[in-house]
């Protein structure tokens, strides 16, 4: 009976999991962290060659932006039910909350970032650092209104 | 009966007034961020810069400069407040006892903004110079820090503006056309502060500054 019991609750477990073919929150947050740092860290390299604080290389700064562009709905991903809560400095319940408003601002961030992919292979410094500005204003309207300080 | 005397030397006058434009600039450009951060970083080094002045000025400049001057026990400031409710206060040609519990407080709040802002990260494109040096708990760390307490910077800003307007209003004590002229009428009975000289200041701003550059241009190379 016991034992009966044990696999019944099991096979319901795998069941609803199956069911949900979801990530554990917590595995959730984990990426999406993980995606925003790779974009971040694509993103500090552009914005160290438009500030001069490393030598202008294309090809380098065109392989930085089409990572950013195409990390760029990642993220976003990873914002599910049940993602609120654990390690993480997403303000509460980002999508199930704010859904339209927080939406708009992904959307936001992933046309300048297409545009900034564009611009980069063009290859021009001066296009290149006013849309690397313009990309930046995104993530931090967005960065201002849904992560905790 | 009052005579006029000078009590504040011009490194002090000149210290409060670029502070006070200092912090606005830091302010705003803090707040808007992105690249306005490029000057919020030149205006917090020469915070950084002015508030090291002040801390040296405090302990080898102007009487009524040092720190021995104003910041006294707590025995003192509270008998300083009671004084203030009853209507009565005693005469201080410098600083009084509250007031300087105040620049204390300001100083060490200030002191916490600009170190902790050497080291911030805002996760787009913006690092502070020294934030390559520390492990990104420390980063992160700081970078909270940085956020909150300038919140509490701006009341202690606002408590400091509230103050000196009460005297102003209420006490019928002008403190604020001192701190732009220097000079104030003093009883007959107080001797006059001595003042040290400017070129003293000068030396010790250019001092200041130097380590300040080395410090984040040079060391985080
Ligand atoms: C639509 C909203 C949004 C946009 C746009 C956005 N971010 Fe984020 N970002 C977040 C949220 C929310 C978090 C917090 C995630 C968490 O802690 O769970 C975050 C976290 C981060 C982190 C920290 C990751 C970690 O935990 O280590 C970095 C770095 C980052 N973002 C960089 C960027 C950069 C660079 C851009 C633009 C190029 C950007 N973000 C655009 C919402 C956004
Ligand atoms: C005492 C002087 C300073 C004041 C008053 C000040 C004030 C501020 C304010 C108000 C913000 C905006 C915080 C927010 O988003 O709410 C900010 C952000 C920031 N400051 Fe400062 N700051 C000072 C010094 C510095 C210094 C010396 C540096 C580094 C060189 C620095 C680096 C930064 C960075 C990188 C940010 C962006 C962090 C973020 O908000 O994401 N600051 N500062």
């Amino acid at each position: 009976m016991k034992k009966l019991a044990i696999a019944v609750l099991g096979l319901a477990g795998v069941v609803s999991f199956s069911a949900q073919a979801q990530l554990k929150p917590e595995d959730a947050i984990k990426n999406r962290q993980a995606a925003m740092k790779l974009v971040g860290y694509n993103f500090g390299s552009v914005g160290a060659m438009v500030n001069d604080r490393k030598p202008y290389n294309k090809d380098e700064a065109i392989r930085n932006a089409s990572r950013i562009d195409a990390l760029s709905s990642q993220p976003f991903e990873f914002f599910g039910a049940g993602t609120d809560k654990g390690d993480t400095k997403a303000k509460g319940g980002c999508l199930e909350r704010h859904g339209a408003k927080f939406t708009a601002a992904s959307e936001k961030f992933q046309a300048e970032a297409a545009k900034l992919a564009q611009v980069a292979r063009a290859g021009d410094m001066a296009a290149l650092k006013a849309q690397f500005n313009a990309t930046a204003g995104t993530c931090k309207a967005c960065h201002d209104d849904f992560r905790e300080k | 009966m009052t005579r006029i005397v000078k009590v504040w030397d011009l490194p002090v006058r000149l210290f409060h007034w670029s502070l006070v434009l200092l912090v606005v600039s830091s302010f705003v450009t803090g707040k808007l961020g992105g690249t306005w951060l490029e000057w919020h970083f030149r205006s917090g080094y020469c915070i950084l810069a002015l508030l090291l002045f002040r801390v040296v000025w405090g302990l080898a400049g102007s009487q009524t400069a040092r720190f021995s001057d104003f910041v006294h026990g707590p025995a003192r400031v509270l008998a300083y407040s009671r004084s203030l409710l009853g209507g009565r206060t005693p005469f201080h040609a410098g600083h009084n006892p509250m007031g300087g519990l105040m620049i204390v407080l300001m100083l060490v709040l200030l002191l916490v903004q600009a170190t902790t802002g050497l080291f911030a990260d805002d996760d787009i494109a913006a690092r502070g110079p020294l934030a390559d040096k520390a492990p990104g708990a420390i980063v992160s760390l700081f970078t909270t820090v940085h956020r909150i307490n300038i919140n509490v910077i701006l009341a202690c800003v606002a408590l400091h503006i509230c103050a000196a307007l009460f005297y102003l209003v209420v006490k019928k004590d002008n403190l604020i056309g001192p701190m732009i002229t220097g000079s104030k009428p003093v009883p007959d009975d107080h001797p006059a502060p001595s003042l040290t000289s400017p070129a003293r200041a000068a030396i010790v701003l250019a001092a200041v500054a130097a380590f300040v550059v080395w410090l984040v241009k040079f060391y985080p190379r």
